[in-house]
């Protein structure tokens, strides 16, 4: 009886607004509401539980409603894994291609879920495995760790001759504009591995090759202007194996999600080992 | 299950994660049919999987270090491009060995690489077997060379079939 009361106070022009308000957005409500047909898109996705006893791979198929999904893959993989099929395991986190986490194998293609559009044509279907050649710990998750130890043998850091730890952080290390235009393009790498899962000569030597993506990173510091341990870098790659396995195959360009260009990096590497100071080299071989 | 471990140390390639997590759980991961008992057969394909260190990367014995024999390969490959047509115009004993020399090192070295790329992790005597080969092939190449007709009017009697 109140709440009537407080309703008799509003004025007649007033009530006929508000009851104008709410018949117009009770409108648009059921407009919302179309008759839409749903989108299915399929998707067969490679999955394998090692906690279950003689397991063996296999291939799952998920029908999603793409009306009701984000554009890119990975919406559709969450949106797997909320309403569908909890147990479904993949890496991910910022959703936007820049940590690297989601890095699988789409439609034979290695990229990021991400930022990897969803093909729109509903009479194919989409497949998606974890990246090629590497052991599998879970559904789509790979084992890194080879190739997390791999980055950490080139020595990814600053390395300054006739410094002490005292010097650390007393000056400013200046870089030409033009020395700092030489890292555009390398710096940028998020250690996705999708260049180094596509290159056929990491499938068959990954415990023995570095891979384009890690030989990315060893150019980048080497033709840093502000690294003086340059010739000592090259000459960790004086074996049969660091370096030249790379045939120039190219797959690592074609698929970095970041459109970086790996293959010319290992080829100016080649360049560079032609005409650096082996003398530098001699004395590490006796170290 | 010593075994079992020791086969799961093997493929986890310095990874703790499915040795640990199998160990801890106390289930036996790999036991079914995934890796299977190590048969005279399978053996083969059983090759040590690092890590490596630099010295067995370098690997032993090599006349050259890796970045000047890959520039003598490439210069070679090089050399090889006026060198063929140039036979086409001047026939003579000098071309029958220089082309010889280059095709016979071109392809030793083309193949060296092939087999270290695939084959010499599970065969390691296919290398010296390779140099053996091409050693006689060689000799026999000179042979041809020197004492018959020589490569050049070889092939100028192969096109005259």
């Amino acid at each position: 009886m109140a709440a009537s009361k407080s309703f008799m106070k509003l004025s007649s022009a007033k009530t006929a607004f508000l009851q104008l308000c709410q018949h117009r957005t009770a409108q648009t409500a059921a407009a919302a509401a179309p008759n839409v047909q749903p989108r299915l898109k399929k998707f067969q996705i490679y999955r394998w539980d090692p906690e279950t006893k003689g397991a063996k791979p296999t291939m799952e198929t998920y029908e999603i409603d793409l009306n009701h999904c984000g554009p890119m893959v990975l919406d559709a993989l969450i949106k797997i894994k909320t309403d569908l099929d909890p147990s479904l395991t993949f890496r991910r986190s910022c959703r936007e291609g820049i940590c690297g986490s989601c890095s699988m194998n789409i439609n034979g293609t290695n990229t990021l879920a991400c930022i990897n559009k969803i093909d729109t044509n509903l009479n194919k279907g989409t497949k998606v495995y974890p990246l090629p050649h590497m052991y599998v710990v879970k559904d789509l998750v790979p084992d890194m760790s080879n190739f997390y130890a791999q980055y950490r043998s080139i020595e990814p850091f600053l390395k300054k001759k006739n410094t002490t730890e005292a010097d650390v952080g007393q000056t400013q290390y200046l870089q030409s504009t033009e020395d700092r235009a030489k890292l555009d393009g390398l710096y940028e790498c998020i250690l996705c591995a999708c260049c180094s899962t596509a290159c056929p000569s990491y499938w068959w030597n990954s415990d023995k090759y570095l891979g384009p993506a890690v030989l990315m990173q060893a150019y980048r510091w080497m033709i840093d202007s502000r690294d003086d341990f340059t010739d000592e870098r090259l000459a960790t790659m004086e074996d049969k194996f660091s370096v030249y396995r790379c045939h120039t195959i190219m797959n690592c360009t074609k698929t970095c999600p970041k459109g970086l260009n790996p293959g010319q990096a290992i080829g100016e590497i080649k360049k560079m080992l032609l005409s650096y100071n082996k003398n530098v080299a001699a004395k590490q071989a006796q170290a | 299950m010593a075994t079992t471990v020791q086969i799961l140390r093997c493929s986890t390639r310095g990874s703790r994660i499915l040795f640990q997590s199998a160990l801890l759980r106390n289930t036996s991961v790999g036991t079914k049919t995934t890796f299977g008992t190590s048969s005279a057969l399978t053996n083969v394909f059983e090759a040590r999987r690092g890590p490596f260190s630099p010295e067995e990367k370098r690997g032993k014995g090599h006349l050259m270090s890796a970045s000047t024999h890959w520039k003598v390969e490439r210069v070679l490959m090089i050399s090889m491009i006026p060198l063929m047509p140039a036979a086409l115009f001047y026939q003579s004993p000098f071309i029958d060995h220089a082309i010889c020399t280059a095709v016979f090192l071109h392809g030793y070295w083309g193949m060296d690489g092939v087999l270290t790329d695939y084959l010499e992790k599970f065969v390691p005597w296919v290398k010296p077997l390779w140099t053996v080969l091409s050693i006689i092939a060689f000799a026999g190449l000179v042979n041809f060379n020197y004492n018959d007709v020589g490569l050049c009017k070889a092939v100028q009697m192969l096109w005259a079939l």
